[in-house]
């Protein structure tokens, strides 16, 4: 990389200050190596915020996250009826709007410090350009930052399952019998059926070829049971044609809270961070999936960079797209409950 | 592929709703943000305005034109504050086999019958089932059909299904002959071996009440035909709250959803910010009764 000309610091001097001294917050910033964390801590920009002082609206265009160096921040998000309701409080060596960091879609919620803050900001570019460079401690940056996500989403659901007051009217009972099966006779290529999906269009004709390799094809009635809640995370499934659902399981039913189409990648959460499916995930209409094992996945996701970066940004755009719909469902929950009690 | 709109609440300025946010359903004629279909095959209303005269029956204004060009809906627009409303944009595929016309207009509303109804998404093979439908449309709601459209079938079909379509019926009751509509159409594509994804999100509103779904047929299913356009389920979003107007420089309700009094239902938000709408679920209906003077929202899940 060519020397840049010394640039004057973006923020006051006591920031890199506290950068450093907190580096012993955030080993996985040291892992990125001297280079990079110089290179990182020249480019990044730091924000330091009052009490009640805005960090990002909800709906704001995002190119990047925070991390906070020192203090704390709330998050709150607006839900049907323009309430404001918080959503958590993000504290000291923790990461906020990460999501805009997976999918560079607006701010999910709103974050204002709590307290005096101190925050770094880290830009989507500037990490890609890192994982581009085939820098692996990026790429573990931002494993570390969708396992992150993986644990909203979990809380999240556990949010919406809490709620005890919903209509049972939304429930659905899952009737079926029906099994998944091998997939025979295809009409199609299942690599041609990858290329045509415009979800997965970051993946070449090539990498088509691979990922169809790696995976089972299976088709599944509708009905059929893919995974249940609390089981192990032994697959993750790609949709080709049909769709699956993913339900928070209640005592008289399923509370459907994801349909996912074609080109969708199903099963994420609990292959990324190991633990037990959140959701029951069946098939919502005939379909015809690609099976992956957790194996195969984390293999892929590390190997030749093109592919592992095709792969990365598939998998956190579902992710991303998977929180944002929980996020909505809790809001929408929220903002029904309010409308309908008042009613009574 | 159309968009639509639903309102039912406080009464508001038509033009408040169809032309001043961000994203009104008349800038969606070109600029929908959730479709990338233009929408120039006409627009229809049917408005209830409280302060008309026989104010049950509503406003209807149907015009071929390109709305955006329509200065009689302007006009319209500035005049008529309702306090429920259906509102359909409708886009077709661009080629010369479509018949543009006013019979073709949404909501679609028979004289007599309290309840109309716009319908978004398409049935595919409509042709070769149209009548085999027949047979779930009574006598003398099949003779009034004009048109040519799979939608005014979808609402004759529900209008069948209503114990007495002049009269007004509860919003359950509107629910269950819109699910038996989708019941017909279901057992007809079982019958001619359609499998292909056609969704059927339609606002119904009689003035009183207000139902809307988000269905599709087979979802996803193309058969090995390569997927034209979006594999994403048709959308349907909704927002609650009261005063709407333009507060903190967008078009919205506020007071939160416990103030609530007002409900708007459209194929997409209507503003370019959208954290204060969210989605109807997909295989899910919206359901707005009438509670004395309040209102309830239920969202009821659709298994057809």
């Amino acid at each position: 990389m060519a020397r840049k000309p010394a640039r004057k610091s973006e923020g006051p001097k006591r920031d890199e200050i506290h950068i450093d001294d907190f580096l012993d917050n955030f080993p996985l910033l040291r892992r990125l190596g001297p280079q990079a964390l110089a290179d990182l801590r020249r480019t990044a920009s730091y924000r330091t915020l009052g009490p009640g002082e805005l960090l990002f609206r909800q709906g704001e265009i995002a190119n990047g996250m925070f991390l906070i160096l020192h203090g704390a921040v709330e998050i709150a998000a607006r839900i049907p009826g323009d309430d404001e309701v918080a959503v958590s409080r993000i504290g000291a060596g923790d990461l906020v709007g990460e999501l805009s960091m997976l999918d560079g879609g607006g701010r999910s919620a709103t974050a204002r410090a709590a307290e005096p803050t101190g925050a770094m900001f880290i830009s989507r570019a500037r990490i890609r350009n890192l994982m581009s460079d085939a820098g692996p401690a990026a790429f573990a940056l931002m494993g570390r930052v969708r396992g992150q996500v993986a644990a909203r989403a979990r809380a999240t659901y556990a949010a919406i399952f809490d709620r005890q007051a919903f209509d049972s009217t939304i429930l659905r009972r899952s009737a079926s019998r029906a099994r998944i099966a091998k997939a025979r006779q295809l009409p199609v290529e299942v690599a041609a059926l990858i290329s045509g999906l415009a979800r997965l269009s970051a993946l070449t004709a090539a990498d088509a070829r691979a990922l169809a390799r790696s995976c089972e094809a299976v088709t599944a009635a509708k009905g059929a049971l893919i995974a249940d809640a609390g089981d192990n995370p032994d697959h993750l499934h790609i949709v080709l044609r049909g769709a699956l659902r993913g339900a928070l399981k209640r005592r008289r039913g399923g509370e459907q809270i994801h349909v996912h189409g074609p080109g969708e990648i199903v099963g994420l959460v609990p292959v990324i961070d190991g633990f037990p499916h959140p959701l029951r995930i069946e098939a919502a209409e005939d379909s015809l999936l690609l099976r992956m094992t957790r194996r195969d996945f984390e293999t892929m996701s590390k190997g030749r960079t093109d592919l592992a970066i095709a792969v990365f940004d598939t998998v956190s755009r579902q992710l991303a797209r998977d929180v944002r719909r929980a996020n909505r469902h809790l809001g929408r929950a929220q903002g029904l409950a309010r409308f309908n009690e008042a009613a009574n | 592929m159309c968009r639509m709109l639903g309102y039912l609440g406080a009464p508001v300025l038509l033009e408040d709703l169809l032309y001043a946010p961000d994203s009104s359903l008349l800038k969606q004629t070109t600029d929908a943000q959730m479709l990338t279909m233009l929408n120039l095959a006409g627009f229809g209303l049917a408005a209830w305005d409280p302060g008309s005269f026989v104010p049950e029956e509503p406003h209807i204004y149907r015009s071929t034109q390109v709305a955006v060009f329509d200065r009689n809906l302007h006009a319209l627009a500035r005049k008529v504050r309702a306090g429920a409303l259906v509102a359909h944009l409708r886009g077709v595929p661009y080629h010369a086999g479509v018949q543009i016309n006013e019979q073709n207009l949404h909501p679609f509303r028979f004289d007599g019958v309290p309840l109309a109804m716009a319908h978004n998404g398409d049935l595919a093979g409509f042709r070769d089932m149209r009548y085999d439908l027949l047979e779930f449309v009574k006598p003398e709601i099949a003779r009034r059909i004009q048109g040519s459209t799979d939608s005014e079938w979808l609402y004759a079909l529900t209008l069948s299904a209503l114990e007495d379509p002049t009269a007004e019926a509860r919003p359950d009751a509107i629910l269950t002959a819109m699910t038996s509509a989708l019941s017909a159409v279901r057992k007809v594509r079982d019958r001619h071996g359609i499998k292909q994804s056609s969704s059927v999100n339609l606002i119904a509103c009689d003035g009183r009440n207000l139902v809307a779904t988000r269905f599709t047929f087979d979802f996803g299913c193309y058969g090995d035909k390569a997927l034209q356009g979006s594999a994403d389920f048709l959308s349907q979003w909704y927002t609650l709250g009261r005063n709407y107007g333009h507060h903190d420089g967008e078009w919205k309700m506020t007071g939160g959803a416990a103030n609530a009094d007002s409900v708007i239902v459209a194929s997409e938000p209507l503003t370019r910010d959208i954290a204060t709408w969210v989605e109807v679920p997909e295989y899910s209906a919206l359901v707005v009764h009438h509670a004395g003077e309040r209102k309830t929202a239920q969202l009821v899940a659709l298994d057809v």
